[in-house]
C-alpha cells in the first residue's frame, strides 16, 4: 500500500502545484488523470523520490519514507514523461548500464537479462544499434524496459504510451498488467481509455487538488443518463451546454454533451456514458 | 545577401547575449582589471632608484600591454563561449529547420551572426576603453606610485583596436566555425582552452628567446598581440623616455600577422557559411542526433507475444559503489572518446612539454641536459594548468551530462549509490587525465632521448606527476565538483574552475603562493641529480598532506550537496545533523595538522614574523650607531665546523683573533650572528664573556689589556635554513643532505663582523645607499669582510660526505663513521666558504674537481682549463699562492658559480650538465671566469666604489677571453665575444644605462649585463689599444702595487695604471671617457657597394658609415667566395661619419664584413656587412 497524506508542493511565488493530496494506493493499476499543470507529474516525482514535499507525508506499506526517499529508490521502478538516452551507446548497452545502476539482477546474468527486456518490449533485433538511430517510440520502450525491470514494489509510469503505436501499447498494456498483480502500479496519462482498460481504480487532480478517486464504473454511474451524442456543427452549440466529447465522423462533427436535470438539446439522443464523459464531467465540476 | 535579414539575424544575436551571463562577467571582469591593474608595472622600468624616472601607466606602451594582457586572460575566456552560444543557442532550441524554412540563407544566417557578436565585442571593447581611460585619467586609485603622463585618446585607441578588437574578433570568427561544426558547447570549451593555452604560452617572456620550435607560429598566430608585446616591445631596449613619449609604431611582421588574422575570420565564416549550406540542402542533419530509419525487416512483431515477465526471474538489491561508479566511468568515457576536446587537450599537453623541453636553457642561454627528473619537474605548471583545463571541462560535462540529456530522473530513481554519480564521472576524468599525463610524458621521454645525454627513465614521471601532482588534481576536481554541486549550473562551474586557475597563476607570479595555498606545487621542486627524486621534503609533504585533506572537504561538501532530490525551496533549511557534524569536525581537524605544521616551520624560518622583526629590529637599533663604524678587525679565525647534512645542522666552534685598536680608548666589537643560530656563547683570551644583543647585532667590550691582538671565541648550534620560506625556495646557503654550501658572503654561517647592511631591508624602509667619500670607500672592500683574514678551519662530515674549504688541504681522518677535512689558508682573503657533498674526483697537477658521478661529460675540459687558468692568470696577473685550486659542484638548489680563493663552488647547471654545443665551450668559460677571481676578487679586492665590479666580473671575463684566445685560437675567443655583444644587445636599456665607471650595483639585469658583458670587450678594446705588452705591465705594476694594500685600489687606479704605459697618453684618455665614462656605442652600415671587374682583377667601392653614438677604429673585410681570401683595410669612423673605401682585389668579392674578428662592441652587427 502506497500513501500520501496531505502531500502539498508550493512553489516560490507562491504557487500551489499540489495541495493537500491524501491518496492510498493499493496493489495493482492506479490511474491519475488530469489536465496539463493539474500537479500529475509533481506528485510523480514527489512519490518517486525526487521533488521534496512542502509538507505531508509519504508512506509505503506503512514505512515514511517522506524525509527517506533512499528507502524508496530500491522499490521503484521508474519512467518519466520526458526522458532522454546516451545516444552513443547502443539500446543494450544503456539498458545494462541503468540495470547495473538499478542492482538489477537475474540467475542467467545481466546480459541474457538485457536480451529478455528488450525481447520484451520488442528491441531485441536493434539491441546492437546505436540509440541515436533509434525513433521516439523506440527510445520510449527502451525506458519501459528500464522501469519494469527488477523486482520493484511501485512501479510509476509517466504518459508511457506517449509515441507508441496501437500493437505497441497492446503490448505495453500487458506487461503493466503482468506487473500490477503484485504491485502498485501509477499510471499517470491523458489517455483516459488506458485507465479505463487497465486500472479498477483512478484519481483526477485538478489544479493541484484531488477532485475524485473512484473506479471507472462509479465514474461512469455518476454521469448515467446526463449524456447525449448527435451530429452538430460547434456553431450550432449554445454556449451554455457542457462538451464531454468532440469528434469528427466521415467530415460531419459529432458532440456529446452532458445535461443535467434538464431537458437535451433538440436532435441529441441520451447515450450510455462513457469514462471520458465521466472524466470531463468530474474535472470541471464546480 | 538581403541586408534586412542580414540585420535581424544581426539584431537577434545581439539582444540574445547582450543581457546573458557571459557578457555581463565580461564586463564585470574588464571593469575590475581596469581599476587594480597598473599597466606600468607590466613595463620594464630599468630604473629602481628611488626617484628614479617611472614609466607612465597612460603611455601607449603601458596601455598596450594592459589591452593584450586582458585579451589574454578576458576576452580569451568568453568571446568564444558568447559568440558560440549565438549559433548553439538556436539548435538547443531546434530552430534550425524552421529558420531555414524561411528566405533566410546560410551566408545571411551566419555572416549576421557574426556581425551581432561583433557589435557586442565592440561594445565590450568601447567599455574597457571607457573606463580605462576614467580610472587613468581621472581615478587615483593606484597610489602613489603611478605616474600619469598626458592623456592622448590614441594611446587607447590603438592598442584596443590592434590587439583586443582584432584578437576578439578572431576569436568569435573561429567560435561561430567550431560551433556550426561541432553543434556541442564541449567543443566551445575545448576552443577556449586551446586559445587559452596558446595565447598564454605565447605571452611568456621564456618563449620570447626566439629558440623554440613554435616562436614563428606564436608570432604569426597572434590573437592578443602578446608575443608581438614581449619580443618587440618589452624586451626590446627602450628607455623609460621613449615609453612615455614615443609613437606606437607596428611593424611589417605584426601588420602581417594582423593580415593573417583578417583572413583566418574570413576563411572561417566561408566554412561556416558553407557547413550551414550544407545542413540547409540535407546533407548534414539538423538534429544534434540524427535518427537513422530502422529497416522494416528490423522494426516491429507486430503480433503481441505472450512472454511473461516473471519469466526472466529477476530481482533487485542494493548495488554496491564501486561496480556502479565503475559502469558510470565507463560510460562517460566512452562517450569523452568520441569527442574531440581530449584529444585536443592532450595535443596541447604534448606541444606545451616539448616547448617546456626546448625552453630549458642554461648559462649564456645554452642548451641544458634534458633528464627526465628535471623535464617531470620543470613541465608541472604547464600540465597542472593544462590538466586542470582538461578534468574542468571532461568533469563539468559528465556531471551534467544525464541532466543534460535527461536521464537524471531515471538515474536518480534508482538504488545507485549517491557518492558514485560524483565518483563515475570523477574516475572518467581521471581516465582522460591519465591518458594526457601519458602522452605528455611520451612526449618528454622523446625529448631526452632525442638529446641522448641522459638515461630515459619512467619512474620520475610516475613519482611527479603521479604521486605529487595528484593531490592538487584532486582538490581541483573536488572544487569544481562541488560549485557544480551547489549551483547546477555550468557556465557558473566552468567560470569558478577557470577563475580559480586564473587567480592561482596570478597569485604565482605576484609571489603570492605559499606553502599553505601552493596546491599546484609551482616553483618549490628543485632538480637536482644530487637527490633521488623520491626524496621529499617536509614542507612538501605537509603541503601535500593539506591539500589532500582540502581535497576530501570539498569532496564531502560536493556530496552532501549534490541531492539527488530538488529540495524545497519553501521549507526552511535544515541545519546538518549529528553525523555531518563529526564529519566536519574530523575533516577539518585532518586539515589543522598540515596548517599548523606548515605555519610553524614558516613562523620559524626566515619570513617569519618574528625572523622578520627581530631583524626589521636589528635594522631600526642599529643602523644609526653601526652602519658607519669599522668592524673589529678579525685577522686570523679558525673554525670548528661539525655538519649535519641529513639534519641541516651544524655546531660551530670558533675563535677570531681580533687586533685592538690602540687609538680606541673603549673598544666594542660588534658581531652580526645568523638569524638561525641557536644560543651564542662568548669566550675572550678563554675566559668566558658576556654580550648584548641587540636583534642580532651582539656587542662585545673587551676589557682593556695591553695586548695587541685578543681571542674572541664563540660556539652556537644552527639549523640552515632554519626552516621553511614561505615560497618554498631555498637560500644562498644551505646544508642538506644532497650538498652543503656555506659561505661568509652571507650572514648565516658565521658571525660577521659589523653591521651587515642589507638586513631588515623591506621596501618600507629602502634607502639608496649612502656615497662614500674617496677614504671610506679605499677601506671598504667591494666584496667580503672589511679586513682580510687568514684560517684555519676543520670540517668533520659524516663518512662519505667530502667537504673542501679555501686554502691547503692539511688532513683527511677518518674515525667513527665521520670524515674530518682541515684546511689552513695562510693567504689573507675577505670571504672563505665550506662546500660539502658526495663526490667523485679528478685530479691533475695543481687542480682538482669534485663532481657528481654522473656528470663527467666535461670533467676533463673543466679540468684542463682549471690547470692553463692557473698557469695563464698566474703569469698575467700575479703567481697563484696556493698549492692547488678546486671545482666543487652542488646541487642546483640555487644556480650560481662562485669563486672563492682556491675554492670554487659550482651549481650543477653551471657548465657540469649542459648539453650546449661544444664550440661553444661553456664549461671552459665557466671555470675560466671563476677561477679569474682568484685574482680579481681574491688576491686583489677592489674598493667599494662606483666601477669596482669592473676590476672584478669584466676583469675575470677580460681574463676568459683571454683564455679561449691563448689555448683554443682566436675562434674561440671570437665566438665568445659575439655571445657576449649578443647579450649585451638583448639585455641593455638605454637611457637608463650608466657608464662602466660609473655602475655601482649589478643587482638589475641592465647593470650585469654592462658589467659582465659590455664591460669585458671595453677591456678587451683597451687592452688592443694600448697593446699587449704594455697592457701587461700596467696590469704587473698595478697587481704589485694595490695587493695586500690598507688603501684598496679603484678603477681610476687602474685606469691610471694602464694609462702610464700609453703610447699617447690623450689618445689613451679619449679612448677611457668614451668607453669608460659614457653609454654611446657605435653602429656600422655598409652601403653603396658597387663591384666592378677591370681586366683580371676586381673592384670593391663601398660607403661605410657609423650612425651610433661613439667613435671606433674598424677593420674592414672583403672577401671572396673562398674562406680563405681576404683582403683587409683599417678605417677611422669617428661617430656620424661616412667613408668611401675601395677594395682592389685579385677574387670576386662576395662580402664586406665590418670588424670580422670582433674586437669592437657595437650595436646592430648584423647590418654591418654586404653580401
Amino acid at each position: 500500500m502506497i500513501e500520501t497524506r496531505a502531500l502539498t508542493k508550493i512553489y516560490p511565488g507562491p504557487v500551489a502545484a499540489l495541495q493537500d493530496v491524501s491518496l492510498q494506493l493499493p496493489t495493482g493499476m492506479f490511474g491519475l488523470l488530469g489536465p496539463n499543470g493539474a500537479g500529475k507529474s509533481t506528485l510523480m516525482r514527489m512519490l518517486a523520490g525526487l521533488l521534496a514535499p512542502t509538507a505531508g507525508r509519504i508512506l509505503i506499506d506503512g514505512d515514511d519514507v517522506t524525509d527517506a526517499p533512499e528507502r524508496i529508490w530500491p522499490r521503484l521502478g521508474y519512467l518519466p514523461q520526458e526522458f532522454g538516452l546516451h545516444p552513443e551507446l547502443s539500446g543494450k548497452a544503456m539498458l545494462r548500464h541503468l540495470l547495473l545502476l538499478k542492482g538489477v539482477s537475474a540467475p542467467g546474468g545481466l546480459n541474457a537479462l538485457c536480451d529478455g527486456l528488450l525481447e520484451r518490449v520488442n528491441l531485441g533485433a536493434v539491441a546492437h544499434r546505436p540509440i541515436a538511430t533509434y525513433s521516439g517510440g523506440m527510445r520510449r520502450r527502451l525506458g519501459i524496459a528500464q522501469a519494469i525491470a527488477g523486482d520493484p514494489r511501485l512501479v510509476i509510469v509517466d504518459e508511457p504510451t506517449a509515441g507508441l503505436d496501437p500493437e505497441e501499447r497492446a503490448r505495453f498494456h500487458s506487461l503493466l498488467a503482468e506487473l500490477a498483480a503484485t504491485r502498485t502500479v501509477l499510471l499517470s496519462t491523458h489517455l483516459v481509455e488506458d485507465v479505463a482498460m487497465l486500472c479498477p481504480q483512478f484519481a483526477i487532480l485538478r489544479a493541484g487538488r484531488l477532485c475524485a478517486r473512484m473506479t471507472p464504473a462509479q465514474a461512469r454511474a455518476k454521469v448515467a443518463g446526463s449524456i447525449f451524442e448527435a451530429p452538430a456543427t460547434t456553431a450550432c452549440m449554445h454556449p451554455d451546454l457542457r462538451v464531454t466529447h468532440r469528434r469528427w465522423v466521415e467530415g460531419h462533427e459529432w458532440h456529446r454533451v452532458q445535461v443535467a436535470d434538464a431537458q437535451p438539446p433538440p436532435g441529441f439522443a441520451a447515450v450510455a456514458p462513457n469514462l471520458e464523459d465521466a472524466y470531463m464531467v468530474l474535472s470541471h465540476a464546480p | 545577401m538581403n541586408t534586412r535579414r542580414l540585420i535581424a539575424v544581426a539584431g537577434d544575436a545581439l539582444r540574445a547575449q547582450i543581457g546573458g551571463v557571459q557578457f555581463l562577467i565580461l564586463l564585470g571582469l574588464i571593469a575590475f582589471a581596469s581599476v587594480t591593474i597598473n599597466p606600468a608595472a607590466m613595463l620594464p622600468t630599468g630604473d629602481a632608484a628611488i626617484g628614479g624616472v617611472q614609466p607612465y601607466s597612460n603611455s601607449v606602451y603601458a596601455l598596450a600591454q594592459m589591452f593584450s594582457l586582458a585579451g589574454v586572460v578576458f576576452y580569451t575566456l568568453l568571446i568564444p563561449l558568447i559568440a558560440g552560444s549565438a549559433l548553439l543557442r538556436d539548435d538547443d532550441a531546434n530552430v534550425g529547420e524552421l529558420l531555414h524554412s524561411t528566405p533566410l540563407s546560410a551566408a545571411e544566417y551566419i555572416v549576421g551572426k557574426f556581425i551581432g557578436v561583433s557589435l557586442l565585442i565592440t561594445i565590450a571593447v568601447a567599455w574597457h576603453i571607457a573606463v580605462t581611460m576614467f580610472w587613468q585619467e581621472a581615478g587615483t586609485s593606484f597610489g602613489a606610485d603611478v605616474v600619469h603622463g598626458p592623456h592622448a585618446l590614441a594611446n587607447y585607441l590603438l592598442p584596443a583596436i590592434a590587439f583586443t578588437l582584432f584578437g576578439a574578433l578572431t576569436c568569435a570568427a573561429l567560435a561561430i566555425l567550431v560551433a556550426e561544426y561541432a553543434r556541442g558547447a564541449i567543443a566551445l570549451y575545448a576552443l577556449v582552452t586551446v586559445l587559452f593555452a596558446w595565447s598564454s604560452v605565447a605571452m611568456m617572456p621564456a618563449g620570447a628567446d626566439g629558440a623554440s620550435f613554435l616562436s614563428p607560429a606564436f608570432a604569426w598566430i597572434d590573437f592578443w598581440g602578446a608575443r608581438w608585446m614581449t619580443t618587440e616591445v618589452i624586451t626590446t631596449e627602450r628607455s623609460i623616455a621613449e615609453y612615455n613619449h614615443s609613437a606606437f609604431a607596428f611593424d611589417t611582421a605584426f601588420i602581417a600577422s594582423r593580415a593573417l588574422l583578417a583572413l583566418a575570420v574570413g576563411a572561417a565564416l566561408w566554412a561556416a557559411v558553407r557547413h550551414r549550406a550544407r545542413r540547409m540542402r540535407g546533407a548534414i542533419a539538423f538534429a544534434k542526433s540524427p535518427r537513422t530509419p530502422i529497416a522494416p525487416s528490423l522494426e516491429l512483431r507486430t503480433e503481441v507475444d505472450t512472454m511473461q515477465l516473471s519469466a526472466l526471474a529477476m530481482h533487485s538489491r542494493k548495488p554496491a559503489l564501486w561496480p556502479c561508479a565503475a559502469a558510470i566511468a565507463a560510460v562517460e568515457l566512452r562517450i569523452l572518446c568520441r569527442q574531440v576536446a581530449p584529444y585536443a587537450f592532450m595535443l596541447v599537453a604534448a606541444l606545451l612539454v616539448l616547448e617546456v623541453g626546448q625552453g630549458q636553457r642554461g648559462p649564456f642561454d645554452s642548451a641544458a641536459r634534458l633528464t627526465s627528473n628535471g623535464m617531470a619537474i620543470a613541465s608541472i605548471p604547464v600540465l597542472t594548468v593544462v590538466g586542470c583545463a582538461l578534468l574542468l571541462v571532461c568533469l563539468v560535462e559528465a556531471l551534467d551530462r544525464a541532466r543534460r540529456r535527461q536521464l537524471h530522473d531515471m538515474v536518480h530513481a534508482s538504488s545507485v549509490p549517491s557518492i558514485a554519480l560524483l565518483l563515475g564521472p570523477a574516475m572518467a576524468s581521471a581516465g582522460v587525465l591519465v591518458a594526457m599525463l601519458s602522452v605528455a610524458m611520451f612526449a618528454a621521454l622523446t625529448m631526452v632521448v632525442a638529446q641522448g645525454k641522459a638515461p630515459a627513465t619512467v619512474a620520475p614521471f610516475l613519482w611527479v606527476w603521479g604521486v605529487l601532482l595528484a593531490p592538487g588534481f584532486l582538490l581541483y576536481a573536488a572544487f569544481v565538483a562541488v560549485v557544480f554541486a551547489r549551483t547546477r549550473r555550468r557556465t557558473l562551474s566552468y567560470a569558478a574552475g577557470l577563475l580559480a586557475l586564473l587567480g592561482t597563476v596570478a597569485a604565482h607570479l605576484g609571489g603570492g603562493l605559499g606553502w599553505l595555498t601552493n596546491w599546484p606545487l609551482w616553483s618549490v621542486l628543485a632538480h637536482s641529480d644530487f637527490r633521488d627524486v623520491t626524496q621529499v621534503d617536509p614542507a612538501v609533504a605537509w603541503n601535500r598532506a593539506l591539500v589532500l585533506a582540502l581535497a576530501l572537504l570539498l569532496a564531502t561538501f560536493a556530496y552532501w550537496s549534490d541531492q539527488r532530490r530538488d529540495a524545497d525551496a519553501i521549507t526552511p533549511m535544515r541545519w546538518p545533523g549529528r553525523r555531518r557534524w563529526m564529519t566536519m569536525v574530523a575533516l577539518v581537524a585532518l586539515i589543522a595538522g598540515p596548517v599548523w605544521a606548515l605555519v610553524t616551520r614558516v613562523a620559524s624560518g626566515p619570513d617569519g614574523r618574528s625572523a622578520t622583526q627581530r631583524a626589521h629590529a636589528y635594522w631600526q637599533q642599529n643602523v644609526d650607531i653601526w652602519s658607519n663604524v669599522s668592524p673589529p678587525r678579525v685577522r686570523h679565525m679558525s673554525i670548528d665546523l661539525v655538519l649535519e647534512p641529513v639534519l641541516g645542522e651544524m655546531q660551530v666552534a670558533g675563535e677570531y683573533l681580533i687586533r685592538v685598536d690602540a687609538t680606541a680608548v673603549r673598544p666594542v666589537w660588534a658581531f652580526t650572528v645568523g638569524a638561525g643560530f641557536g644560543t651564542v656563547t662568548w669566550t675572550l683570551d678563554g675566559q668566558p664573556i658576556g654580550s648584548n644583543d641587540r636583534s642580532g647585532l651582539h656587542l662585545i667590550e673587551p676589557p682593556p689589556t695591553p695586548a695587541a691582538v685578543r681571542r674572541l671565541g664563540f660556539r652556537y648550534r644552527a639549523r640552515l635554513p632554519a626552516d621553511d620560506r614561505r615560497d618554498g625556495r631555498v637560500g644562498a646557503n644551505f646544508i642538506r643532505a644532497e650538498s652543503v654550501l656555506l659561505d661568509t658572503l652571507a650572514d648565516d654561517f658565521l658571525p660577521t663582523p659589523g653591521f651587515v647592511t642589507g638586513r631588515g631591508i623591506t621596501q618600507a624602509n629602502r634607502s639608496e645607499a649612502r656615497q662614500l667619500s674617496e677614504a671610506e670607500a679605499r677601506a671598504t672592500p667591494a666584496i667580503g669582510y672589511t679586513h682580510p683574514f687568514t684560517s684555519h678551519i676543520r670540517i668533520d662530515v659524516p663518512q662519505g660526505y667530502i667537504a673542501n674549504s679555501v686554502g691547503t688541504r692539511t688532513g683527511v681522518h677518518h674515525a667513527d663513521g665521520r670524515s674530518v677535512h682541515t684546511f689552513d689558508n695562510r693567504v689573507p682573503v675577505r670571504a672563505l666558504n665550506v662546500v660539502a657533498a658526495r663526490w667523485a674526483e679528478r685530479r691533475a697537477p695543481g687542480a682538482v674537481i669534485h663532481f657528481h658521478p654522473q656528470h663527467a661529460a666535461h670533467v676533463d675540459e673543466m679540468l684542463a682549463t682549471l690547470v692553463a687558468a692557473k698557469r695563464r692568470y698566474g703569469d698575467w696577473y700575479a703567481p697563484y699562492p696556493w698549492p692547488e685550486l678546486r671545482v666543487n659542484e652542488y646541487a642546483a638548489l640555487i644556480t650560481r658559480a662562485q669563486g672563492f680563493a682556491s675554492n670554487l663552488a659550482l651549481s650543477e647547471d653551471m657548465g657540469f650538465t649542459t648539453a650546449a654545443v661544444a664550440e661553444d665551450r661553456l664549461p671552459t668559460i665557466i671555470v675560466a671566469h671563476e677561477a679569474a677571481h682568484q685574482w680579481w676578487g681574491n688576491l686583489l679586492t677592489p674598493a667599494a666604489a662606483p666601477g669596482a665590479d669592473v676590476l672584478i666580473e669584466s676583469m675575470a671575463n677580460h681574463a676568459t677571453l683571454r683564455l679561449l684566445e691563448a689555448e683554443h685560437g682566436d675562434e674561440a675567443r671570437r665566438r665568445f665575444a659575439l655571445q657576449l655583444e649578443q647579450r649585451f644587445h638583448e639585455r641593455r636599456q638605454d637611457g637608463t644605462e650608466q657608464p662602466l665607471a660609473t655602475i655601482s650595483s649589478i643587482a638589475s639585469s641592465a647593470g650585469e649585463t654592462a658589467i659582465y658583458d659590455k664591460g669585458a670587450l671595453v677591456l678587451w678594446m683597451l687592452e688592443r689599444h694600448l697593446g699587449r705588452d704594455a697592457w701587461q705591465r700596467a696590469v704587473h705594476t698595478f697587481f704589485n702595487q694595490h695587493r695586500g694594500a690598507e688603501a684598496l685600489p679603484t678603477l681610476p687606479d687602474f685606469l691610471a695604471a694602464l694609462c702610464r704605459e700609453a703610447a699617447d697618453a690623450i689618445a689613451f684618455d679619449q679612448f677611457v671617457a668614451q668607453w669608460m665614462y659614457t653609454t654611446t656605442l657605435p653602429e656600422f652600415q655598409i652601403s653603396d657597394v658597387r663591384v666592378a671587374r677591370v681586366g683580371v682583377r676586381w673592384t670593391l667601392d663601398a660607403v661605410a658609415a657609423n650612425v651610433g653614438g661613439a667613435d671606433a677604429r674598424i677593420t674592414l673585410a672583403a672577401s671572396g667566395a673562398a674562406a680563405a681570401v681576404n683582403v683587409t683595410q683599417n678605417v677611422a669612423l669617428p661617430a656620424g661619419s661616412t667613408r668611401r673605401v675601395r677594395f682592389e682585389l685579385d677574387y670576386q668579392p662576395t662580402q664586406l664584413i665590418v670588424d670580422p674578428d670582433v674586437h669592437v662592441l657595437q650595436l646592430n652587427r648584423a647590418n654591418a656587412r654586404w653580401q
